[in-house]
Parts: structure tokens; C-alpha cells; sequence
């Protein structure tokens, strides 16, 4: 189910009717809205409803496991056991058929041609969402954040909430399991943010992301060849646009629902491309991932607490591994190779000029916001070509210049333009425009809203094109 | 149902039919593209009436006038 669907508006009214109207008796409302996520996630294939279930039961069991083990090694065996089991199921989903295909074409290349039987599973939407939500609960468990939860209805509904559960943000177990102890309460402020999320999350998606889709990116990414080096390098920004808008459109949506439903679930993005480094790209990029990422891999592997080399090797190999679980591709590899490279590149640079406050490579602030925004560019060439022969010749031709006729217009450079420009916006100005809305009158957020739907409507192009990262 | 809960499902409801009076077509697609089920021909019957009532009144013509204008603008 796609939020900005009539499925998804006739689904939404029932479910916050019906959430709220059982608001008195808590543990209805809890099973009400478990089963209303499995609803939500049984639209695409309801065969995968008994995954998601499975994830829930496993971590469930781990997490009482561990909290009952007498000894810090049986814990220790449990979590790795919980872990791997996760990684199990995402990688024979996700990973399998990309592995034996790769082993196959490797060996044919050695002359050792063999029948491989070849994987291709349906990939279960939000697997490597909920599978990493799965892996936090039991290591916070572990780690004595959070206690194990007695209830496996509350961490199924932890894993399988709707809002977040196809494509983030992925929400820590430590955030969310706190706040279904208590009865929750709809404000002012969380429904006047709740609506401006999800006003601004559709525009952003059904406006701006799916015109640069359907106008300019998809057709100069499906054949570079066929254009000239000026529509190359604006596809790429126009790409770096696409993608801010739907993702950080559907945490936008996500985040305001929630809050519609009394949750609260952190920022995932903060203005991603005013960073002056790499490092701060990651602090406003897909935050709900990279925090994960710093935790549960990057500083369990010793972080930057070894000195200079084992710190460029924990960069490296955490984004290498944050490439591949965007997918099972080589463009995905090196899109994280080329974040996890620079990213290691800056900390030497910054370490031996002790310049950590300036932007990227030690450079004055300004400067780096320009070399960051354009190594991200070229990060993205990677991630959105379709295989690593078209990346190559997406660059091969915009490095040698080629000319052809021009596709870029007016408008569509305003379609990149004015969002890259708003985000050097103050933030205070959808702050204000949340308080004015939530001090106001319940007639003045009826007007806000079905206006912005309204012009939404109006304003799109026609049809639903899936989120990026659907398909992650 | 507290106040406030009941005004934010009025303002749900509200925008609710504010886009099934401009965007009934919408509404036809949806119904085209449902999974078969016992009630398709009715809904579908429903949304097509809705559809007629809105483009008697003039509402599809406003909606369809800016969505030519806007994609005239982006050439799309």
C-alpha cells in the first residue's frame, strides 16, 4: 500500500478512528494496530506476513534469551545466534541469487563452467528495514538499554508499525518500546506537525521527486549515450534532488503519521546537501541509517579507538556493507566504497592538519559544501545507473564532454534548483508555520491541509511511482 | 473521542471529499485497478456516477485546465 493512494486515505481514516476510539483500553488499541500493520503489509503479498512474523517471534525469543542467560558468553552466543539468524534470512532474500550468479559468471570466466541453479525471490518489501530494527532490539537488550520485553505483541507491533515499516526510518527499540507503555495523547503541536509532514513529504514526492523522474532522470539514465555532457551532469544533480525528495518525502510522511497516531519517531533528515564534509552528510543523510551503521557495526568494530589505519578501516568497511545493504550490485559497492574512501581520505587529511572544524579535506567551509555536494554527485551516478556498465558510460561521456542537442529547460532547472536552494533555508520557517498552526483554530489546519492535498492533486504528474527505497 | 480527536478526523474526512469533488477521476482509476472482489461492479458504477455528477457541475474542467497548464510549463 503506497501512502499517497486512495488505499492508503480510506485504510489511514479507519485506522485513526479506530486506534483512538480504543484509546481506553490499551492492549486492544496495541493488537488493533499489529493488526492493521500486517493489513498495511500483507497489500504487496500477504505469503510475507509470515516472515515479518518470524522476524518478531525470533528477536522476541533472543531478547528474553539473553536477558535470562546467567552468563555475559551465553548472552554473547545468544545475540551472535539472533544476528546471524536475521542476516540469514535478509541475505537469502536479498543476497542469494546476486552471490551464485557472480560465483557463476567468476567461474566461467576461469574456464570452469558449471549449472548453478539461479536464485530470483520475490524481494519482501522493508526486509532490510525491519530485519535491522529486529537486530537493534537484541542488541539493546544485550547492551542493557532497554529490558526484554514480556509482551511478543509489542515487539511485533515495534517491528511492524506501519508508518516505518516498508522504508524507514528505522526506528531503535529503545526510542519506540517506551512509548507503548503509555497511554498516548494527540496535542495541538502533533497534529498540526502531523499534517504539515505529511503536506510537505507529498509535495516533495508527488511534485518535485516524480517530475524529475518522469521529465529528465529516467530517460538520461536509461540511455547516457543519447546525451550531451550538460543533460549528463544535471540528470545527476536532478538525481541528487529525486532522491533527497522521495526519501526524505516518505520519512516526512512516516514521521507525521506516527505522530497522528500519538508516536514519536526522530528526524531522518536535516538538510543533507548544505554538509561541508562527508562526515557531515552522514549526520543529515538517511540519519535513522548512519546512527545504526556507527552503532551496531562501525564503532562494535572498534570505531576510531585503534589509531589512524584501523579507523580508515572501520570507515571503509561500514560503508562498503551500508553500499550492500542497499542492494545486491556492484553499484551499490562502489557507491559505498566511494563514501567509505573519502570518508577515510578526509579523517587522515583532518588528523594531520588538525583542521576538523573547516569542511572536507581541511578546505574553508563554502568550499567544501561545493566539493561535498559533487562527490555525492558522483556517489550517486553509481546508485542510480542500472548496472556498472551504464555508470561507465554515464561517466566515460560526461569526463570527454559530449555534445548532442540540449534537453534541459527552464523549468526543470527550477525543479533542481529551488529545492538545492531551500536547503540553506532557516528551519525556523516550518517550525513557525507548525506552531502558528497548532496555536490556531481546528478550521484553519482543515483549510492548511485540504488545501495542500488539493494543489498536490493539481499539481502532480499522473500516476504513483513507487519510493526509491521500496525496493531496499 | 476527545475534541481534538474528533476535529482532526473532521479535518480528514473534510479534505477527503474536497479531493473527491475535484479529483474524481482518480477515483475511476481506483476503481478500475481494485483486485476483483463480489462489490467491483457497484463501486466502480459509484465512482463513474460521481465522476458524471462532478464534470456536469464543472469541477473536472477546473481540475483538468491547471494540470494542462502545469504540464505545458514543464513539458512533460
Amino acid at each position: 500500500m503506497l501512502f499517497p493512494t486512495v488505499d492508503f486515505g480510506i485504510f489511514f481514516l479507519i485506522v485513526f478512528a479506530v486506534s483512538w476510539a480504543l484509546i481506553n483500553t490499551e492492549h486492544l488499541r496495541k493488537y488493533f494496530l499489529l493488526a492493521a500493520s500486517y493489513v498495511f503489509y500483507g497489500w504487496w503479498d500477504w505469503r510475507f506476513c509470515g516472515l515479518l512474523a518470524l522476524s518478531s517471534l525470533i528477536n522476541f525469543t533472543a531478547g528474553r534469551l539473553v536477558e535470562n542467560a546467567e552468563s555475559v558468553s551465553k548472552k554473547r552466543a545468544i545475540v551472535a545466534s539472533a544476528v546471524a539468524l536475521n542476516l540469514i534470512i535478509l541475505g537469502i532474500f536479498k543476497y542469494l541469487g546476486w552471490f551464485l550468479e557472480s560465483l557463476s559468471d567468476v567461474l566461467i570466466s576461469v574456464g570452469l563452467e558449471r549449472d548453478i541453479p539461479l536464485f530470483d525471490l520475490v524481494l519482501p518489501v522493508g526486509i532490510s528495514f525491519f530485519t535491522f530494527q529486529g537486530i537493534s532490539y537484541v542488541v539493546d537488550v544485550y547492551r542493557g538499554k532497554i529490558a526484554a520485553e514480556k509482551s511478543p505483541f509489542d515487539v511485533a507491533l515495534y517491528i511492524s508499525f506501519f508508518p516505518q515499516l516498508v522504508a524507514g526510518p528505522i526506528v531503535r527499540a529503545a526510542e519506540f518500546l517506551p512509548q507503548l507503555k503509555v497511554k498516548p495523547v494527540l496535542t495541538d503541536k502533533m497534529v498540526a506537525l502531523g499534517l504539515v509532514l505529511i503536506a510537505v513529504g507529498l509535495f516533495k514526492k508527488m511534485i518535485i521527486a516524480n517530475y524529475l523522474a518522469v521529465a529528465y532522470v529516467d530517460n538520461i539514465f536509461f540511455d547516457p549515450e543519447s546525451y550531451n555532457w550538460i543533460d549528463l551532469l544535471f540528470a545527476t544533480y536532478a538525481y541528487a534532488v529525486q532522491i533527497y525528495c522521495d526519501f526524505s518525502g516518505y520519512s516526512d510522511i512516516a514521521i507525521g503519521v506516527a505522530a497522528l497516531l500519538g508516536y514519536r519517531f526522530n528526524e531522518n533528515f536535516n538538510q543533507p546537501y548544505r554538509a561541508k564534509s562527508l562526515q557531515d552528510f552522514w549526520r543529515r543523510w538517511h540519519i535513522s541509517l548512519s546512527t545504526w551503521l556507527r552503532d551496531y557495526l562501525y564503532i562494535p568494530l572498534g570505531g576510531n579507538r585503534f589509531g589512524g589505519f584501523a579507523t580508515y578501516r572501520n570507515l571503509l568497511i561500514t560503508m562498503l556493507l551500508g553500499g550492500i545493504w542497499h542492494g545486491a550490485a556492484w553499484t551499490f559497492v562502489i557507491w559505498g566504497a566511494i563514501h567509505g574512501g573519502v570518508l577515510a581520505i578526509d579523517r587522515f587529511i583532518t588528523n594531520l592538519s588538525g583542521k576538523g572544524e573547516r569542511g572536507i579535506f581541511g578546505l574553508p567551509a563554502i568550499i567544501g559544501v561545493f566539493v561535498t555536494f559533487h562527490i555525492v554527485c558522483l556517489a550517486w551516478i553509481f546508485f542510480r545507473s542500472e548496472t556498472l556498465d551504464v555508470a561507465l558510460i554515464y561517466l566515460e561521456r560526461l569526463g570527454s564532454l559530449a555534445e548532442g542537442e540540449l534537453a534541459l529547460t527552464v523549468p526543470l532547472l527550477l525543479l533542481i534548483a529551488l529545492p538545492l536552494a531551500a536547503q540553506f533555508a532557516p528551519k525556523i520557517w516550518m517550525d513557525n508555520l507548525t506552531a502558528k498552526l497548532a496555536d490556531g483554530s481546528a478550521l484553519g489546519r482543515f483549510m492548511f491541509f485540504a488545501a495542500s492535498l488539493l494543489a498536490i492533486q493539481w499539481l502532480a504528474p499522473e500516476g504513483v511511482a513507487p519510493f526509491i527505497y521500496f525496493q531496499f | 473521542m476527545n475534541r481534538r480527536i474528533t476535529q482532526t478526523l473532521l479535518i480528514f474526512l473534510g479534505s477527503t471529499v474536497l479531493l473527491a469533488l475535484f479529483n474524481s477521476a482518480s477515483l475511476v482509476t481506483w476503481a478500475y485497478d481494485l483486485d476483483p472482489g463480489p462489490l467491483n461492479d457497484q463501486i466502480l458504477q459509484a465512482a463513474e456516477g460521481w465522476h458524471m455528477i462532478m464534470e456536469n457541475l464543472g469541477l473536472v474542467t477546473v481540475t483538468e485546465m491547471i494540470r494542462d497548464h502545469v504540464r505545458h510549463f514543464i513539458d512533460v
